[in-house]
C-alpha cells in the first residue's frame, strides 16, 4: 500500500468515527436508559397511607410521568430540527394527585437538556416554573423541584398543574416543593399505573 | 483605659456582621437571594411610546421573578474581571386576552440573559431595572424586549416596545407563580 493510500484509508476511517451514528445521539442524550428513545414509557410513585403518615409535609400522594405514541413522535419532530440549548428532547405528561384531593392534575412537559446531565422541564401552558430530572439508578428517575445553591441553602421552585396559568379563581394548582415535596424517585411502571 | 479598648473593640466585632449583612442587601436584587416583583404598566400617556403592534393588546400584568433557576444560573457564572454583579431574572408577562380560548397565557424573557446591576440598578441592555424607594422597582425597556409563550414548535412572541415603563411591588414569591 503506498503512503498516499494509506492516509487516504486513515482518512476515511477518521470520517467514519467522527459521524455520530443514527442511535449514538440518543444513546449519549440524559436518562437515555430510563426515558428510551422511540419508546412510550410510564413512570410512578405512589403513596399509601402509612407512607403519606410518616411524611406529615408532603402534599404530594402519587406523582406520574408518562410518554406516550404521540410524545415518542413529537420527540422525533424535534430531533429532525436544527439543535439548540434549549430544544426539547423529551416529551411528556405530568401527572399529580394531592393529599386530600381526588383529582388528578396534569401538566404537558417538554424538557431540555441541561448542563449538568439532567433535563429541565417546563410546561407550554404557564411560563415560569420548572422541574429536574434525574437519573435515579437503574429504570428510575428522580423528578426534582426546587434545588440547592453551592452555600447549602435549598430555593424552592414549582410547576404549574393546570392550563389556567393565573386564571383561576382561588390561585393556580402547583407541584411546590414546599418542606416535604423535593425529590421524589419514580420507578418504571405498566403504562396503566400512569393513568 | 484598657477596659474600654477591648470594650470598644468587642463592640465593633459584633457591629461588623450586622454591617456586612446590611450592606448586602441594601441593594437590588442582594446575591444568592430570591425575589419577586408583580406589577402593571406605568407609561406616560404623553410620552409619545410606540404602542403594542401585532397584534395591539395590552400588558395586564408584569412579574419580575428571581428563583432557583435563576440563582443556579448565576452560581455558574465566572466572576467578572471589572468586578461587576450579574444577575439572572425571569420576566413574565400576561396580555389583555391571556383569557381568550387558545391564547398564550403568559409569556416570558429568554431564560439565559444577564443584567449588571449597581446597588439600585440592574441593566440588561436592552431593558433596566431601577430602584425606588418605598420596595418598588421600574422597569424600563431601553430598546425594547420580545417574551415568548406556548408550545415549542407553536411558540408565539410579542413584543414590550422601547420606551414602556412598569412598576412592580416586592411580593412574596407566591405572586410570581
Amino acid at each position: 500500500m503506498s503512503s498516499i493510500e494509506a492516509r487516504r484509508l486513515l482518512a476515511m476511517l477518521a470520517i467514519v468515527a467522527a459521524m455520530p451514528s443514527s442511535t449514538s445521539a440518543a444513546e449519549t442524550r440524559a436518562l437515555a436508559d430510563a426515558l428510551r428513545s422511540g419508546r412510550p414509557s410510564c413512570h410512578a410513585r405512589i403513596f399509601d397511607a402509612t407512607e403519606l403518615a410518616s411524611h406529615p409535609n408532603q402534599r404530594v400522594a402519587a406523582i406520574m410521568i408518562e410518554r406516550t405514541a404521540q410524545d415518542v413522535a413529537t420527540e422525533r419532530k424535534w430531533g429532525k430540527l436544527e439543535q439548540f440549548d434549549g430544544t426539547p428532547v423529551i416529551s411528556a405528561t405530568l401527572r399529580v394527585r394531592l393529599r386530600g384531593d381526588p383529582a388528578k392534575h396534569s401538566a404537558r412537559l417538554e424538557c431540555a437538556e441541561s448542563d449538568e446531565g439532567a433535563l429541565v422541564c417546563t410546561t407550554p401552558a404557564c411560563a415560569g416554573g420548572e422541574i429536574y430530572l434525574g437519573s435515579g439508578g437503574s429504570d428510575a428517575i428522580n423528578v426534582s423541584i426546587g434545588g440547592t445553591l453551592k452555600d447549602g441553602r435549598f430555593i424552592g421552585h414549582y410547576i404549574h398543574l393546570d392550563e389556567s396559568c393565573e386564571a383561576r379563581p382561588g390561585g393556580p394548582i402547583l407541584l411546590e416543593s414546599g418542606d416535604g415535596d423535593r425529590r421524589f424517585t419514580l420507578t418504571a411502571a405498566p403504562k396503566e399505573a400512569c393513568r | 483605659m484598657k477596659a474600654l479598648t477591648s470594650t470598644l473593640v468587642v463592640a465593633a466585632m459584633l457591629a461588623l456582621p450586622a454591617a456586612a449583612v446590611r450592606a448586602e442587601t441594601d441593594v437590588l436584587f442582594p446575591p444568592a437571594t430570591a425575589g419577586c416583583y408583580v406589577g402593571a404598566e406605568v407609561t406616560p400617556i404623553t410620552a409619545g411610546v410606540a404602542p403594542y403592534r401585532k397584534p395591539a393588546v395590552p400588558v395586564t400584568s408584569v412579574r419580575l421573578e428571581r428563583s432557583y433557576p435563576q440563582l443556579a444560573h448565576e452560581e455558574e457564572q465566572p466572576p467578572r474581571a471589572d468586578g461587576g454583579r450579574m444577575i439572572n431574572l425571569a420576566v413574565s408577562v400576561t396580555f389583555a386576552d391571556a383569557g381568550k380560548p387558545g391564547a398564550v397565557k403568559r409569556y416570558s424573557s429568554g431564560r439565559w440573559e444577564l443584567l449588571q446591576c449597581t446597588a439600585d440598578l440592574c441593566d440588561a441592555g436592552n431593558y433596566k431595572v431601577e430602584r425606588e424607594a418605598g420596595g418598588t422597582v421600574l422597569l424600563r425597556m431601553t430598546g425594547g424586549m420580545y417574551v415568548g409563550g406556548g408550545p415549542y414548535l407553536e411558540t408565539a412572541h410579542r413584543r414590550l416596545p422601547d420606551g414602556h415603563v412598569y412598576r412592580l411591588v416586592a411580593s412574596p414569591m407566591a405572586a410570581c407563580r
